[in-house]
């Protein structure tokens, strides 16, 4: 059988498109933080870019920074770690830190269900300067926080020293889970 | 060969035929008990063995289950009518029509001298279904069990509290109820559909509840409540927790309004849509007791200066002619949702709760007044009783607010437009939150921030006493515009 030119080009198509709808497929896949996306494969092992959500000034809206942090291989050290980053405050100017001083995390716990139950230290009560505003921000800051890093996250649910709490500072119930599209 | 095949095949038929003749034969007559569990009461009802199971006598059911039969002649098909529903069926067939659905019940219904039998999965499917229960038989004991899957009251208690005495019933879930004074010495509580838990104790009377009487009535459970001779007005209250009814009788005060309104028609009466008189409003001064709230740079706790205002309010308030009451009059711990209790079960017309606001940065400052944002219904959690005056439904808490958050803007607009012409405050604006002590309010409710103690100069203004008259009285402004603006229109 002579090949002619045409033939050529059909195979040279096909061969396109294959690998055009691998690419695709590849594409559509969920991100995984284990194994990183391609800008966290540039940073080396172990450490990740992560997005972190603080306030403006005048406390009207939320303001994100990214910051490239160590982190270790498992998602809820991961968490833990990107959580003690947002605790550690801004480095840009105008920005405002909305975590409680002396505030830490004493474990995060992913469910199955989108869930993520965050264990605070009781700092983040005691020390927190009160406020509707004030506390409003800082359960956004940790809410859209977790949300931003890990998109799989639906709720989060906030601990005080292993027990739930009613609220952090007298305005608004965190007795339950706090669906992300409310407070991201 | 087929001589010889022929015997052993007509023994076959016989032996066949036999079997059949017995199975389908009523084997023996018996009697199963029907527990109506709940209800306190029980009935008998005929049945037979037959086709391997147990037969049930649909007149006797039909009986046990308050129903009606109606048979027609030309069809042969039965149809029995209870709980409001229709639950036909008819010999040798084993789909029974439950209004516009068929249900298999597995076996057809046979006919004796006697009228129709059905089988159990008639009671296990559709008369369960028709009742709305669960039905269960046991063949062993003989007894069909029905457990109505209506609410329960579990629990009855009379207490005194401040001021009067409450009656608490407790339910095993939600449940509609109204309420009627119309004896005049008593109040009658139906709680409706409901049925009485076997554990339920009738307690003695106290205070102002001299008795209680409980009984099963045709349309529910209804509690009676005997009153003393010192008794005035009564009301239903919102709860945070699910599932109980909660009836304050208070201390009877001649001309009192309260006293006027208890003895209004006691017909169950919508709390929306109808126009509301605005004369009764709470005051609730944030935090208390152990938690100070935010504690500014001049070391002011929040609870003093909310608990300032709202004397000041009070006082401003009631120059304009409310009736006011206070959630705290000292520094007293009180736990975010009680607040709107209190409210509710003051039949309030308007919630005020008066905070200080807070930032982590010295930089945030002015006044804001919040309403409560609407929740979606999937993000709801907890129940209560969404209506407080003559009866309800109890509902989830969270949506409590709901109908009263188009009201609760307009009175948030209104206050901080007063508050932000009269002080020399920046202005926030007036916005939705998601706050607590809002969500259960049966009332329109919103929360007042007279500015953030974290800032200097709204610290020091907070610790200025004319700032804080000057304050109140512009907020009592607000609320008299809001009243204003809500003369003629509905809720």
């Amino acid at each position: 059988m002579k090949i002619r030119p045409v033939h050529v080009i059909i195979a040279v198509l096909a061969v396109a498109l294959v690998v055009v709808l691998f690419a695709l497929r590849r594409g559509e896949e969920p991100q995984d933080v284990k194994h990183g996306t391609p800008a966290q494969e540039d940073l080396g092992p172990g450490v990740r870019s992560v997005v972190l959500t603080f306030a403006d000034r005048d406390a009207l809206s939320t303001v994100d920074e990214r910051r490239d942090i160590a982190v270790p291989e498992d998602k809820a050290g991961q968490a833990k770690r990107i959580l003690e980053e947002l605790i550690r405050g801004p480095e840009g100017r105008d920005v405002v830190g909305t975590m409680p001083r002396g505030t830490t995390v004493r474990s995060v716990v992913f469910d199955d269900a989108g869930g993520v139950f965050v264990d605070f230290s009781r700092e983040l009560v005691a020390n927190h300067p009160g406020g509707s505003t004030g506390e409003l921000f800082t359960i956004r800051s940790v809410v859209r926080t977790l949300s931003m890093n890990f998109p799989e996250v639906e709720s989060v649910r906030f601990l005080v020293e292993g027990r739930e709490i009613e609220t952090v500072a007298g305005h608004i119930d965190v007795s339950g889970p706090l669906p992300v599209d409310q407070y991201r | 060969m087929r001589t010889a095949r022929r015997p052993v095949a007509l023994a076959v038929t016989a032996v066949s035929v036999l079997l059949t003749l017995a199975l389908a034969a009523p084997a023996r007559a018996g009697a199963f008990r029907i527990d109506f569990v709940g209800e306190g009461r029980a009935d008998d009802v005929e049945t037979m063995e037959a086709q391997g199971t147990t037969y049930f006598r649909l007149a006797d059911l039909s009986r046990a289950f308050l129903g009606t039969r109606h048979w027609n002649p030309l069809t042969g098909k039965v149809t029995l009518v209870v709980n409001g529903h229709r639950i036909s069926a008819s010999e040798g067939n084993q789909f029974a029509r439950c209004d516009d659905e068929i249900r298999n019940v597995l076996r057809p219904p046979l006919r004796a001298e006697d009228g129709l039998w059905v089988p159990p999965a008639y009671l296990t499917d559709a008369l369960a279904w028709a009742v709305d229960s669960s039905i269960a038989w046991d063949r062993t004991t003989g007894t069909v069990t029905v457990i109505r899957r209506w609410p329960l009251v579990t629990s009855a208690t009379v207490e005194g509290v401040p001021g009067g005495t409450v009656l608490v019933l407790g339910l095993s879930e939600q449940a509609q109820f109204s309420t009627d004074d119309s004896a005049g010495d008593a109040v009658d509580v139906l709680v409706r559909g409901a049925g009485l838990s076997d554990s339920l104790v009738v307690p003695d009377g106290t205070g102002l509840i001299t008795g209680l009487t409980v009984d099963r009535a045709r349309r529910g459970v209804l509690v009676t409540a005997h009153l003393a001779d010192d008794a005035g007005g009564y009301g239903a209250s919102l709860r945070s927790d699910p599932d109980r009814i909660e009836i304050l009788v208070e201390q009877g005060v001649k001309g009192s309004s309260r006293a006027a309104r208890a003895a209004a028609p006691s017909a169950p009466e919508e709390t929306h849509g109808v126009e509301r008189v605005m004369d009764t409003v709470v005051i609730d001064p944030g935090h208390g007791g152990p938690d100070p709230g935010a504690v500014g740079l001049l070391g002011l706790p929040e609870k003093d200066v909310t608990l300032a205002i709202a004397r000041g309010l009070e006082q401003a308030l009631e120059k304009e002619g409310f009736h006011v009451l206070l959630t705290r009059a000292g520094d007293e711990a009180l736990p975010i949702k009680r607040r709107a209790e209190i409210a509710n079960l003051a039949e309030a017309d308007l919630f005020l709760s008066i905070h200080v606001n807070g930032w982590h940065a010295s930089t945030a400052r002015g006044a804001q007044v919040s309403y409560r944002a609407p929740v979606p219904l999937s993000l709801a959690r907890g129940s209560a009783l969404q209506r407080s005056r003559f009866g309800g439904t109890t509902t989830q808490w969270q949506h409590a607010q709901d109908p009263f958050v188009p009201a609760s803007r307009d009175l948030a607009r209104a206050v901080h437009d007063r508050v932000a012409a009269a002080m020399p405050l920046a202005s926030r604006g007036s916005r939705g939150n998601d706050l607590a002590m809002l969500s259960g309010c049966t009332m329109p409710a919103v929360m007042v921030e007279v500015g953030f103690a974290t800032n200097g100069d709204d610290a020091s203004a907070l610790a200025s006493q004319t700032w804080r008259r000057d304050l109140a009285r512009a907020i009592a402004r607000g609320v008299s515009d809001f009243r204003a603006s809500m003369r003629g229109r509905r809720l």
